[in-house]
């Protein structure tokens, strides 16, 4: 869900990269923190492992946009594709407006991207996210390997619920369309929080109490 | 007529069956040859022949048919358990029948065996006592000779051929019930050369049934009646002249049998190799056993039923094939078995995969592969790739493990089947496109567009597909050893043969031969040596330096520390009876220091401090932060409050980046967490670039470090984390 800071007026989003480890999410935030301006975003961070608590996985905080006098940051996760950070999945994907499942498109890789698509939709549901309510875009990666299958095997195998999903053929170590995905992922999130926050425009302005408000977009 | 001929084919039937009466037809029945001390199977039908003495009762099905190969009581004695065997008074070269339709599915699940009430079942005379079920093991039967006997038994051509068979197929001219005085005494029904029978004692005498001409039980008996012409029985249900086609000898086409009337117990079973050029007449009145087309098909799941049959010697072609029958079919992909075998251990299929030509193939049908492409990955069982593979490789995978499975490679999967890739149910347009929201990406989207190009798949070097099948031969899967290499003795400088050693001393134990040993199933292939130079000797082990690490956690008392000298030797007990020597007095007490005071002054969290980081004085932040900057494995710390920022360490290049982007970092990392929803407590270690960084949060307190290393020290990030406690504790 969206947190609305009223006073600060900053409306923050939570977009996840999802994936096999070894998929190509790091390999996107990467690219995506080279290319834009030093002062429109934070530094690339890794957590690593600590005693206490298991986080591991990249944060880049964006912030640019403005939408009726408020500014939004889009905090892009990863979540580490090993199985033995499930917890740590389902912590990072809590509040979650947007996933972008990166899938690996080498041949050996397909059991894989499925299971971790069905794991991302079972943490989902634990966290009373049903994958059908958020928007997701699929994003092919690795087109460039010998190995990779048809684009139409992928979409057979991952995208082929109804509606069907975006989806974008990629290739993050050069670049290739790793934007055009964060870009339609970030559209459906705007739009959805456009239409969620549509009755409340029309209503009272909005409390000035210094905390953050969530925005639950869930249609 | 027929329902009493029927009934009495029944109740013979009944008789001779064991309790698995489904499986009696296909036993690979007794082949009696010339041999005359074989046991006779005992049946009361059978006038000629005396019951031997040790002729067990219960043998197979009388209406089985008779193979050229079967298992000997020699060779299952050999692999029966000796508790259970029993082979007293029973020929050794007597063929056992064993349960054909079993063995063909175990073969084909690429381990042929029986299990033990199997066997019991078709000939419990080999057993002491019946099987109990938890003994009821199975038994592995040479691949060779099964694969020998389903040939055998498959080919329809050697069945109830032999002579000697008590219930053998009869041939055309020798039905079983013919009207005449003395028929060959092969038949169990047959009468004994030169005996007569009265009609009560013939049951199936045939001049006391009326016959009708078209019934299938109308007997020919050349001897005695000129053979009618066929005659039109297209009225008759058990009518086979009509049902059998007109064949053309010379015609090289085979003739187009028709489908096998299930729904009558009397159809004729078509062999395979040789179709009849006249309608067997009189062949028949039971039914024979089903040739290889008319076999139920394997109890395997569906998706996985569409096997080809087994090859038979007829299916042999002396052309080497390299690949599989028909992989020209559409419904069938053809894939390299070099690659299919890729994801095989050489210790699950026998040899290396990596000797297999790329040239050989394997094909497999769609209907295997299909269903599971949703799930990301295609399996194939050894069955399978038996199935798919030439028929001069099978004998190959001889030794692999029958529970052998392959996946796929999709790639060459894909490419050898474009047509067939599954894609997504289409879906229907979008009423109206939704309206575009302007994202702060999309200016980059653009560019990139403009700028990266879609990158090209990396080319495949695609095999050219073999126009001659090569003439491959079944050992290129098995390497030669390499050749054996004679390796020079190359001495150490410092040895010198001796030129004048001459010959040994007759005492000498070099005058002995080498000692011979036994080889171990086989001769081992001559190596050659792994090492023909000799290997320096590595370097003497050092001693590891002594821990220099100072005590992470010294309360600077006293402690008993024991005496490194030689232990106390014991004596005797009365020695420690001799009184001591009185102890020196005690010195007396000092007088107490001035500045020594009872009770608390400072306060705990100053203690703390004090204890884990050894230090005196009071315990400022900057004083604090310059105690855990000299701890081992920290490069740098910097300790953050909502008032003050304390830092230590050396202001080089990566530190002073570290001392820039603390407080920065500090902040997203509890936003972040606040965003997580997670309280902001605890230690957190973050990457940045080449830096790795700890966070311990403790109420609005942080205390950044600056590590050395990867990974903090478990007992140096316990001790921090009550650091930074004891910090945020202080007034």
């Amino acid at each position: 869900m969206a947190v609305v800071n009223h006073e600060t007026k900053e409306v923050t989003f939570k977009i996840v990269y999802c994936g096999t480890p070894v998929g190509g999410k790091t390999t996107n935030l990467q690219y995506i923190h080279s290319r834009i301006e030093a002062d429109q975003r934070g530094d690339l961070v890794s957590l690593a492992t600590s005693t206490d608590r298991t986080l591991f996985f990249d944060f880049l905080p964006i912030n640019t946009v403005v939408i009726n006098g408020y500014s939004t940051k889009f905090m892009l996760y990863t979540i580490p594709g090993q199985v033995c950070y499930n917890a740590t999945r389902q912590l990072v994907l809590k509040g979650v407006d947007g996933i972008v499942f990166v899938s690996d498109s080498s041949a050996p890789r397909m059991e894989e991207n499925l299971l971790s698509l069905q794991t991302l939709r079972r943490n989902l549901a634990n966290n009373g996210l049903p994958i059908e309510q958020l928007p997701l875009v699929f994003q092919y990666n690795k087109r460039d390997l010998p190995d990779a299958v048809p684009v139409t095997y992928l979409e057979y195998l991952l995208n082929n619920a109804t509606p069907r999903r975006p989806s974008f053929e990629a290739a993050a170590h050069t670049g290739y369309n790793v934007f055009a995905t964060l870009n339609v992922v970030a559209e459906q999130i705007l739009r959805k929080f456009h239409h969620a926050t549509a009755p409340l425009r029309q209503q009272s302005p909005p409390p000035r109490t210094g905390q953050a408000e969530p925005v639950a977009l869930s249609s | 007529m027929a329902f009493s001929l029927k009934s009495l084919f029944r109740r013979e039937q009944a008789e001779a069956r064991s309790d698995d009466s489904a499986n009696s037809l296909d036993y690979v029945a007794v082949r009696q040859s010339s041999q005359s001390n074989h046991p006779r199977v005992h049946n009361p039908s059978t006038v000629a022949d005396a019951p031997h003495p040790a002729m067990p009762m219960n043998i197979a099905s009388p209406f089985q048919p008779v193979a050229e190969e079967g298992f000997t009581i020699r060779e299952l004695s050999m692999l029966l358990p000796p508790q259970l065997l029993q082979t007293e008074n029973l020929p050794p070269d007597y063929l056992v029948p064993l349960p054909l339709e079993a063995l063909r599915g175990s073969f084909q699940a690429g381990r042929p065996c029986l299990r033990l009430s199997q066997i019991y079942q078709t000939c419990p005379y080999l057993f002491q006592r019946p099987v109990h079920p938890n003994e009821d093991q199975e038994v592995a039967l040479p691949y060779q000779k099964v694969r020998r006997i389903l040939e055998g038994g498959s080919a329809g051509v050697n069945l109830a051929r032999a002579a000697g068979a008590p219930f053998a197929v009869a041939e055309p001219e020798d039905p079983p019930f013919a009207n005449r005085e003395a028929v060959p005494s092969s038949s169990p029904f047959s009468l004994a050369k030169g005996a007569v029978l009265s009609p009560e004692d013939q049951p199936f005498l045939a001049p006391a049934l009326p016959v009708a001409p078209a019934s299938p039980f109308q007997i020919v008996a050349s001897s005695l009646a000129p053979p009618a012409p066929p005659a039109p029985v297209v009225e008759s249900p058990f009518s086979l002249a009509e049902k059998l086609p007109v064949v053309n000898p010379f015609s090289e086409t085979p003739p187009a049998f028709p489908a096998p009337h299930s729904s009558s117990p009397f159809q004729l079973a078509h062999p395979v190799s040789a179709p009849p050029s006249a309608p067997p007449v009189g062949a028949l009145p039971m039914r024979v056993l089903p040739t290889r087309q008319e076999l139920p098909p394997p109890a395997l799941p569906p998706a996985r039923m569409a096997l080809p049959p087994l090859p038979t010697a007829e299916s042999r072609s002396p052309v080497p094939v390299v690949g599989a029958a028909s992989p020209e079919a559409e419904d069938h992909v053809r894939l390299s078995l070099a690659s299919v075998l890729r994801s095989v251990s050489m210790a699950e299929l026998g040899f290396d995969p990596s000797n297999v030509p790329e040239v050989v193939s394997v094909s497999f049908p769609l209907s295997l592969i299909r269903p599971q492409l949703a799930s990301g990955k295609v399996e194939v069982t050894l069955p399978e790739i038996l199935a798919g593979v030439a028929e001069k490789f099978q004998p190959a995978f001889a030794r692999a493990r029958p529970s052998l499975i392959a996946v796929l490679p999709l790639s060459d999967l894909f490419h050898a089947m474009p047509s067939a890739i599954p894609v997504a149910a289409p879906e229907p347009p979008p009423a109206a496109p939704p309206a575009s929201f302007q994202t702060p990406f999309q200016s980059h989207a653009t560019v990139d567009a403009v700028r990266i190009p879609q990158p090209p798949p990396t080319p495949v070097p695609v095999l050219p597909e073999p126009q001659q099948e090569p003439a491959i031969a079944l050992e290129t899967f098995y390497p030669q050893p390499p050749a054996a290499v004679v390796a020079p003795v190359i001495l150490p400088s410092f040895i010198t043969p001796h030129a004048d050693l001459g010959e040994p001393h007759p005492a000498s134990t070099l005058n002995d031969p080498p000692p011979q040993h036994l080889p171990l199933r086989g001769a081992a292939p001559q190596l050659a040596p792994a090492m023909q130079m000799p290997a320096p000797l590595p370097p003497l082990l050092q001693p590891p330096p002594a821990a220099t690490l100072p005590p992470i956690i010294s309360d600077a008392r006293p402690r008993w520390e024991p005496s490194l000298a030689a232990p106390p030797v014991l004596k005797a007990v009365e020695e420690t009876l001799v009184p001591l020597p009185p102890l020196p007095a005690a010195p007396a007490p000092a007088p107490a220091s001035q500045d020594f005071q009872f009770g608390y002054k400072e306060h705990p969290a100053q203690m703390a401090l004090h204890h884990w980081l050894q230090a005196t004085g009071e315990m400022t932040p900057q004083h604090t932060v310059n105690h855990v900057g000299k701890l081992p494995g920290v490069r740098a710390a910097v300790l953050i409050s909502a008032a003050t920022m304390a830092s230590t360490g050396e202001s080089s290049c990566p530190h002073a980046l570290f001392f820039d982007k603390a407080k920065l970092r500090y902040q997203s990392l509890k936003l972040m967490l606040e965003n997580m929803d997670q309280p902001t407590e605890g230690s957190f270690t973050m990457r940045f670039d080449q830096l790795v960084t700890t966070f311990f949060l403790a109420g609005d307190i942080c205390l950044a470090v600056l590590q050395d290393a990867a990974n903090l020290e478990e007992t140096l990030r316990d001790k921090l984390s009550l650091v930074t406690r004891e910090i945020a504790a202080l007034p």
